[in-house]
């Protein structure tokens, strides 16, 4: 065998340490260790480690689109208002009303109007 | 994309088939190296297994862009190195007959070679480091850098450490070879 002060490879020492530690019976180890594999749930922690990347890019994507949806309602901002007090009004006058009101103007929504 | 990097993008998403290649190709590197650390065969392999096992569920935090050899044979080096520490304990605690003088385990024909049980003898005096960088340089072929990050020591430690144990086992080898 060559010099220790040699870095690159031993081959002959490396064949005999590979020959001392050589376990046998590949076959039946990997068996085992495959069937053991089926035994294993991944934890908790690292499936929601894994999910946090897509979960990040899908909540920048519905803030986005929450933002472009804002900016464009915003142009319309005068006329939501006004539909609002209007939708107000009535329900306050359906609220002190004797007899009940009629569904229709109820559930109606500012926008429906 | 490698074969290796699919086979472990595959396994990460829940194939155990592909994680099972995975312990095809790798069994062989991770008991010999379990068995650099632990005398017991039967250990050794407990070792590999709990290893790999050990890699399935922590494949979440692994780059599959790294190479997986260094990665899993990081963890097979732990694993070994904390069943023999374990093992130590047990063996202060409770000196059991039988563990003192084990029966001849299933590598039977390995231990009948007179130079593997004294290359097993010579590589068990070894500073555990020692026996690991020597092994996996020499035998499983990684470089000195990449030991260096199997090991989590500097690439000049990993060049002192295979260099110190080449010199004892060339040792102990030209003695045996004098004796024969």
């Amino acid at each position: 065998m060559g010099s220790p002060f040699f870095h690159g490879r031993d081959p002959e020492l490396g064949a005999a340490l590979r020959r001392a530690l050589e376990p046998g019976d590949e076959a039946a180890f990997v068996a085992r260790v495959r069937g053991a594999l089926a035994t294993v749930r991944p934890r908790t922690w690292d499936v929601l480690e894994q999910w946090a990347g897509r979960g990040l890019v899908a909540a920048a994507l519905a803030v986005l689109a929450a933002g472009l949806v804002v900016a464009r309602t915003g142009r319309d901002a005068a006329g939501l208002d006004e539909a609002f007090a209007a939708a107000f009004a009535d329900s306050a006058v359906a609220f002190a009303a004797e007899t009940p009101p009629d569904p229709s103007v109820v559930f109606a929504t500012p926008g429906g109007r | 994309m490698s074969d290796e990097t699919d086979l472990v993008v595959r396994a990460r998403a829940g194939d155990r088939d592909a994680f099972g290649v995975l312990v095809e190709r790798y069994a062989g590197p991770a008991r010999r190296v379990a068995r650099s650390v632990l005398d017991d065969p039967d250990d050794a392999d407990d070792a590999a297994q709990d290893a790999f096992l050990s890699a399935l569920v922590k494949l979440g935090q692994f780059d599959p862009r790294r190479p997986f050899g260094p990665w899993l044979l990081r963890i097979v080096a732990n694993a070994a190195t904390d069943r023999r520490r374990r093992r130590k304990v047990r063996r202060t605690e409770a000196l059991d007959p039988a563990v003192r003088s084990p029966e001849p385990g299933p590598d039977a024909d390995a231990v009948r070679s007179e130079l593997g049980m004294l290359l097993r003898a010579a590589l068990a005096e070894l500073p555990e480091r020692r026996r690991l960088a020597v092994v996996l340089f020499d035998v499983e072929g990684y470089g000195h850098a990449e030991i260096g990050r199997i090991l989590g020591v500097p690439e000049g430690t990993v060049r002192s450490d295979v260099f110190h144990a080449r010199r004892f086992l060339r040792g102990r080898l030209a003695g045996w070879k004098e004796e024969t």
